[in-house]
């Protein structure tokens, strides 16, 4: 399977990270190791460049965050865990929709199956 | 460690915004890279090699930059320009940076002077409800000298308590050395306040005569007893990511 990477993914990574929470609460690294897998390694992100897009949807209120509780001691830096809110269910929902009608439309202009 | 904190630095520290959200992205980001390296580290058994993947994986700190500095609001934007103004800076000592803070509150006090001065020549001749502009003078000079005053005494005070809480910038960890600091700022409100009214005033009658009984002195002692707990607890609740901030900060990232 050819990489997807770069602009390719762009417009659409913030959406996939919504739809790595659906399965629960989950810190930046988690996120991207569900994306990688759902993907079944053909994505190529910068792994970096999650974090803009997690705090532009934390600020559009489509998740929340907080850190990570330390109930055992720590070891290195601390993590973060962000959870769906019910906009960002609502969200997901449409973004579903609007990329499913997207690939009905464009796949039937290139004649292949939708 | 270090060496991905220098990754995580070049990425974040030209990104506007205050001390809180910037702490907040290089933890989160160092974190993101330190699991990256123990993965690759697993995999691979091989440090060098592990920490090498881990940046290529992390991706370029300048593309990264241009993709925070999106998810900027106007709210980090004039916390960002509050901190340049008053914020610590590198290389800044406690005495320095605390002068600073108090340079910054008298420079925000003075302009206020000639709004009072207007009024006051505003003031009808035996009208007692208007202070005449030497009333106003006084205490305008008392106002400016003793808020910049409480301010640098609490800032020093503050650090150096830090300092030692936590063991920070080589200062041995000592509660002793603490309770001596929070101990320094008891008599620092009451001295103050007796400048205060002298300057004001022109008499210390007015604090003296405010401390006649037994309830006003108790109000009073606990009030003052109010201003270290609060120090102690101020700096319990905000030194780490103080600590953590200059930490960052005073990274040289090179270039």
């Amino acid at each position: 399977m050819e990489p997807i990477s770069g602009d390719a993914l762009r417009g659409h990574l913030e959406t996939m990270a919504l739809a790595s929470l659906e399965t629960g609460e989950a810190h930046g690294f988690e996120i991207l190791r569900r994306l990688t897998e759902a993907g079944s390694g053909a994505l190529r992100l910068k792994e970096g460049s999650l974090y803009p897009a997690l705090y532009r949807l934390e600020q559009a209120g489509l998740i929340a965050s907080e850190w990570e509780a330390e109930s055992a001691p720590r070891r290195g830096p601390r993590k973060r865990v962000y959870r769906l809110t019910k906009q960002g269910v609502k969200r997901l929902a449409a973004g579903r929709a609007e990329w499913q009608q997207f690939v009905h439309v464009v796949g039937t202009i290139l004649g292949a199956p939708a | 460690m270090n060496a991905f904190m220098v990754v995580v630095e070049r990425a974040v520290r030209p990104v506007q915004a205050g001390p809180k959200k910037l702490l907040r992205v290089r933890e989160e980001l160092l974190a993101h890279l330190t699991s990256i390296y123990e993965e690759e580290l697993a995999r691979r058994g091989d440090e060098s090699a592990a920490r090498a993947e881990a940046v290529r994986r992390f991706g370029d700190p300048g593309a990264l930059t241009v993709e925070l500095r999106q998810s900027v609001t106007w709210s980090d934007r004039i916390d960002a320009r509050l901190t340049r103004m008053y914020g610590w800076r590198p290389g800044d000592s406690a005495a320095r940076y605390s002068a600073r803070l108090a340079l910054m509150i008298a420079l925000v006090i003075l302009p206020w002077l000639p709004l009072a001065l207007v009024t006051a020549g505003l003031r009808r001749p035996h009208d007692e409800t208007v202070p005449s502009a030497a009333a106003l003078l006084r205490l305008f000079g008392g106002v400016g000298l003793l808020v910049p005053l409480v301010v640098f005494v609490l800032s020093l005070l503050s650090i150096r308590i830090r300092d030692a809480m936590f063991g920070a910038f080589g200062t041995p960890q000592s509660w002793r050395r603490v309770a001596g600091l929070a101990g320094m700022s008891l008599p620092a409100f009451p001295v103050l306040g007796l400048l205060f009214f002298q300057i004001s005033l022109g008499n210390i009658d007015v604090m003296a005569d405010q401390l006649t009984t037994t309830t006003s002195l108790v109000a009073s002692a606990v009030g003052y007893l109010l201003v270290p707990v609060s120090l102690v607890w101020f700096v319990w609740k905000l030194g780490p990511d103080q600590i953590r901030h200059v930490e960052w900060v005073s990274l040289d990232i090179g270039g």
